[in-house]
């Protein structure tokens, strides 16, 4: 699987003049009266990736308009944060950035807006006739007394007492990668992080993540599948955000060693 | 375009609100101080292997803070072995240290978890967060 | 994720089965394979709750289901080395289904302790619970096997 950058667009294409700019403004003294004028540069500069960004999670119950704010922010936050000396690339390091702060803002917005007003009434009706039954029955009810009691098929109601999970389920595909989860990874990964991407054979590093100690291979998930950035990885994991990307470049390094030993 | 937008979150790039920066879609935790003695743990998703870790830690830091600590499991959609295990040492742990610990919990499947693990009647639940609070002092 | 086999749909009843009536009794089968890692244990469980609620099982039982295989799919992963399989075999019976999930061992491994936190949890979850470990087959490793049966209906706890 070769992924694709080329609709987000690579460092060595369109984006490259914003290079220089980018460690330059790393590079400045917080207060340096540059800043400002070389933050709104980059900002502009970087805009289409937000706004491709924005595109990708259109049409799950959001106004564009509103997606395309939040993914600026991510972007915004992605300029400020991004550290040129730490080896990887900013696009790297964007991606990320900025689909994690879309996913927060579906998921502050809960699940009411992400779920169709159709499903939503349907988990109510269940709720109550749930809650009757259980009473009736002195026991939890089947779908199928559910359907009777609703008067709906039963496929309706299997697919009202998952609606609550029908999100997460769409994100645990992206996370894990695999199976029927490729293309959403596939389109992430060129984008997601140079150093993974250089390992191209996922199925030759499955194993290889499995035989990481726990921690690490915690930090790794969370990081590639995830797409969390270092700083939230720090939090989950309960270490500093150094300390994170200590055990990042070692746990890579040794991976990449690896996978070279294997062929 | 983008200045405009720049404009209007400018306010919130240079905060690194911790609470807004929870990214987990799996599991959310997050914590609200009431007065110096109690706080309020609400946890959201699914407690699992990988996530029970995180949700044992966070609780074990409230507790070495705070004298009451309240969790609320409502938004809870899964929780296994070990995320039962997770709040069974903190239970323990409050006991030990002379704190309370105190459940509230709507979610069906983590009601369903606790008692059909038998475990539901080592803890001590409230109807609501503001009860919990109530009787704790 | 592969999935090895899957022979659970409408397909072979034609339309109109979809209304809630029971199928006839031939078991339906389903089998995963996935690197035996805790990431994938989230999507196990899933289906397990799925297969639960098709086969019209009531919800404390398909909670009971999805619990049971996240914690048995967690006590495999933990045995298991680092290249291995994890195989789940799920059976639906009219009444029951049966998860049959195994893994390849190093030798020596030993079945989980039957008096761990979690193998506690999952007799409370399931009602039928064992470990054993597979023999050797012909230049091939060992595997360690939980079968958890759960019927589709709990009678609920005073």
């Amino acid at each position: 699987m070769t992924p694709s950058v080329s609709s987000v667009g690579t460092e060595q294409g369109e984006y490259a003049h914003l290079v220089p700019l980018q460690r330059r403004y790393a590079e400045l003294d917080p207060n340096d009266p540059e800043r400002p004028g070389l933050r709104e540069q980059l900002i502009n500069g970087y805009l289409p990736v937000a706004e491709h960004i924005a595109r990708r999670f259109a049409g799950r119950g959001e106004p564009l308009d509103d997606l395309m704010q939040v993914a600026t922010v991510g972007l915004i936050n992605a300029v400020d944060r991004f550290e040129p000396g730490r080896g990887s690339d900013f696009f790297s390091f964007a991606v990320p950035t900025i689909t994690g702060e879309v996913r927060r803002y579906f998921r502050d917005h809960g699940w009411s807006t992400r779920v169709p007003r159709r499903l939503k009434d349907l988990h109510i009706a269940i709720r109550s006739a749930l809650a009757e039954l259980s009473q009736q029955l002195g026991r939890a009810p089947r779908p199928s007394e559910i359907a009777d009691r609703l008067g709906l098929p039963v496929a309706e109601v299997i697919e009202g007492l998952q609606a609550g999970e029908a999100y997460r389920s769409s994100s645990l595909d992206e996370m894990l990668g695999s199976g029927e989860g490729k293309a959403t990874l596939g389109e992430f990964i060129g984008g997601l992080d140079g150093e993974l991407a250089l390992i191209d054979d996922r199925e030759a590093l499955r194993p290889l993540l499995a035989q990481l100690p726990p921690r690490e291979r915690t930090i790794i998930a969370l990081r590639f599948f995830r797409q969390l950035t270092q700083t939230q990885i720090a939090e989950q994991v309960g270490i500093s955000q150094m300390h994170v990307s200590r055990v990042l470049r070692q746990t890579l390094a040794y991976l990449h060693e690896q996978m070279a030993g294997s062929d | 375009m983008g200045v405009s937008r720049r404009a209007l979150y400018g306010a919130r790039v240079d905060s690194e609100s911790p609470a807004a920066d929870f990214p987990a879609d799996i599991i959310g935790l997050q914590v609200a101080e009431h007065g110096p003695d109690a706080r309020v743990v609400t946890v959201r998703g699914e407690v699992d292997t990988l996530t029970a870790p995180k949700l044992a830690s966070f609780l074990h830091t409230q507790l070495s803070a705070a004298r009451v600590v309240v969790v609320d499991l409502d938004g809870v959609d899964f929780l296994g072995s070990a995320g039962l295990s997770a709040l069974f040492e903190a239970n323990e742990l409050a006991a030990r240290e002379r704190r309370a610990l105190r459940l509230v919990c709507h979610s069906r499947i983590a009601n369903r978890a606790l008692e059909a693990t038998e475990l539901r009647d080592h803890f001590t639940f409230a109807d609501t967060v503001p009860d919990a609070l109530k009787n704790s002092v | 994720m592969t999935y090895v086999d899957k022979d659970y749909s409408a397909s072979n009843g034609g339309a109109g089965t979809d209304d809630g009536a029971p199928q006839e009794d031939s078991a339906l089968r389903l089998e995963l394979r996935t690197a035996a890692s805790t990431v994938v244990i989230a999507t196990i469980r899933t289906v397990a709750a799925d297969l639960a609620a098709r086969a019209d099982f009531d919800l404390d039982s398909i909670d009971d289901l999805r619990m049971a295989v996240d914690d048995l799919c967690a006590m495999l992963v933990r045995i298991a080395p680092a290249d291995a399989t994890l195989r789940c075999r799920f059976t639906a019976h009219a009444e029951q289904i049966v998860v049959a999930a195994d893994v390849e061992v190093e030798d020596g491994t030993e079945p989980p302790p039957t008096r761990s936190f979690g193998w506690r949890v999952l007799e409370c979850l399931a009602d039928e619970v064992s470990a054993e470990a597979l023999p050797r087959e012909l230049g091939q490793r060992g595997r360690i096997c939980i079968t958890v049966t759960k019927n589709a209906v709990t009678a609920q706890q005073p």
